[in-house]
């Protein structure tokens, strides 16, 4: 496993320099800054029984108290954007791939490398959202889902990494990469609720259909799939975009099963893309 | 064995078609030249040896061994590789980038610091080991890039462009490096559009063009091969009319060209040396001779004549 250990210092050192890798220490502690605040501001309102979750991000409140959770899709298309695209870009990729290892074992060692980065992220930003909000007065209620939110948050980012991933891969531009997962995911979205608006009229009614469809929506669903896990679990924590907690239950195990499959095919097509093309 | 060798490579880019049963052999201690024209196929060529583009048929061997099968990666451990400029990762720092690529080389991690001072040693590059990969001159990211190259002591060495952007000083260690690596024993194939240099360091030479190999061989052999002319300067006394004239009427001499007042440039058909019929011929016509030199058929010559030969044939 030699190759694997040489695949994740390379990778290590060269998501250290990122400038996005300082935006995810500042997320990370952002839940403990601001849990700081809520005391220093004596804001009793929000010292709520599960305000670790409101901290890491849950919308415990009907909207989210930071940033973790509700912007994590963002953060993997971010750092997926040039996990295979930044070695094109600089022209560095043939020194990379000239050396003995394959490029199957360089696609997954860049991939471990991110996996074992937002895992990290995922527990400190986890712990941090504890410790601000004990330091803010508030409670750990539900604590015992952290480690299913912290699991899921991270396959929820990993997927968006994996969409920027394979269209850096495709293209050899990590901007295009980053600007084309944006852009699949906010389509998706805006074309979802023009849908669900214009086949069922009702505005009610397409509330609902909105809910289903989101959530059974490849790419969209995973990055409401965090929230949905806290909302499922907890029966707390509903939604901005998912209003209905009768079907977060009916429809979050088909979310989850898509979600991951979902996951796998775009694995399998950076593997595909990166393995075939020439560089 | 060939330490690496390279049979029938056909490669397509949508229309264009990069190479045409492209073949070549290299042993150890060997340097051998890859030359063509731009457009020739002398990177896919090499592209295809490091794996970095896949032929659509053909082999690659390195040591024996099949170098487009799916271990075939593993082979790559024999092999240095040095692409053109600048393509290192500009994130890193000098000692830091020779470090990450020792450990992909598979070299034990105990012996990783000593290999780094060692390959910067030798390209002089010692005094940067911490300095901002992206804040080196071209030279010196050159200088780095070879570092890389043979810093695990490669049986195999791939050079694209090794000259290009150095100063006198740094293309002097760097045609010593070769030369001191192809001693060691290693099999050095260097991709170069400077004749002058592949002239001066490399025993054969492969030419490409469009595609095809259009020689193999020795530098000499290939100027053997296109019958390369030989090339006079004589500087006569006194104005050099009346030996234009003389030279003019001399069968197996192709053109005279006037240099200075006194000095002429006098191209011969290919054939023998026949430098003294050529003084015997201005001294029978009363002519005096203040100097009469040979000039050596260069393989730039050479290499014009064949792919200027080679587009009358492919058009």
């Amino acid at each position: 496993m030699g190759w694997l250990k040489a695949v994740l210092g390379y990778e290590f050192a060269r998501m250290r320099r990122k400038k996005s890798f300082y935006l995810l220490v500042l997320l990370a502690l952002m839940p403990l800054i601001v849990g700081i605040l809520i005391r220093v501001m004596g804001w009793e309102i929000l010292e709520r029984e599960d305000l670790w979750a409101a901290l890491l991000g849950a919308n415990v409140y009907g909207a989210a108290l930071t940033t973790p959770l509700s912007f994590l899709w963002i953060v993997g298309v971010l750092f997926g954007g040039d996990l295979y695209a930044s070695e094109v870009e600089d022209k560095s990729v043939g020194l990379l791939l000239s050396k003995p290892v394959s490029r199957a074992q360089v696609v997954v060692g860049k991939l471990l490398a991110l996996t074992l980065l937002f895992a990290a992220y995922y527990v400190v930003a986890t712990l941090l959202s504890m410790t601000g909000a004990l330091l803010a007065g508030g409670g750990l209620a539900n604590a015992e889902y952290a480690p299913i939110i912290v699991v899921v948050s991270l396959a929820s980012t990993l997927a968006f990494a994996l969409l920027a991933a394979l269209l850096g891969a495709v293209s050899g531009k990590a901007t295009s990469a980053i600007l084309g997962a944006v852009a699949i995911y906010m389509g998706l979205g805006i074309a979802v609720t023009i849908v669900s608006i214009a086949v069922i009229g009702n505005p009610q009614e397409a509330g609902r259909a909105f809910t289903k469809v989101m959530m059974l929506t490849p790419i969209i669903s995973i990055a409401d799939w965090p929230l949905a896990t806290y909302a499922r679990f907890t029966g707390t924590g509903i939604l901005a975009t998912l209003t209905d907690p009768e079907l977060i239950n009916r429809y979050y195990l088909p979310m989850s099963l898509e979600a991951v499959a979902t996951m796998v095919a775009l694995f399998l097509a950076v593997k595909r893309v990166y393995e075939t093309r020439d560089f | 064995m060939y330490m690496l060798e390279v049979a029938d490579l056909w490669k397509r880019y949508g229309a264009v078609q990069a190479l045409s049963g492209v073949s070549l052999t290299l042993e150890g201690g060997e340097i051998r030249a890859l030359l063509g024209p731009n457009g020739a196929g002398k990177s896919t060529t090499v592209k295809i040896v490091m794996g970095l583009v896949k032929p659509d048929k053909g082999s690659v061997r390195i040591m024996g061994e099949d170098a487009l099968s799916p271990k075939g990666y593993r082979l790559r451990r024999h092999v240095g590789y040095m692409p053109e400029l600048p393509q290192l990762p500009r994130w890193a720092r000098v000692g830091e980038v020779l470090e990450k690529y020792a450990g992909l080389y598979g070299i034990p991690e105990a012996e990783i610091p000593s290999a780094v001072s060692r390959a910067l040693e030798t390209v002089g590059l010692s005094d940067l080991r911490g300095r901002a990969v992206a804040t080196l001159s071209k030279g010196q990211v050159q200088r780095l890039t070879l570092a890389q190259a043979i810093m695990h002591e490669p049986d195999i060495l791939v050079l694209d462009e090794p000259l290009l952007g150095l100063d006198p000083e740094g293309m002097d260690l760097v045609r010593r490096i070769i030369r001191d690596e192809a001693r060691r024993g290693a099999a050095v194939l260097m991709n170069t559009h400077l004749l002058k240099e592949a002239e001066d360091l490399s025993d054969n030479v492969t030419l490409l063009y469009r595609g095809r190999v259009l020689f193999s061989g020795s530098v000499d052999e290939l100027k053997q091969h296109v019958s390369v002319g030989e090339v006079l300067i004589v500087e006569v006394e006194g104005e050099a009319e009346a030996a234009i004239e003389v030279l003019r009427d001399i069968p197996f001499v192709e053109s005279v060209e006037r240099v200075t007042r006194t000095r002429l440039r006098v191209k011969l058909l290919p054939g023998e040396d026949r430098s003294s019929e050529v003084s015997r011929a201005l001294v029978a016509a009363g002519l005096g001779i203040r100097e009469l030199k040979r000039l050596e058929p260069s393989l730039e010559e050479a290499f014009l004549k064949l792919v200027r030969g080679g587009e009358q044939w492919a058009g």
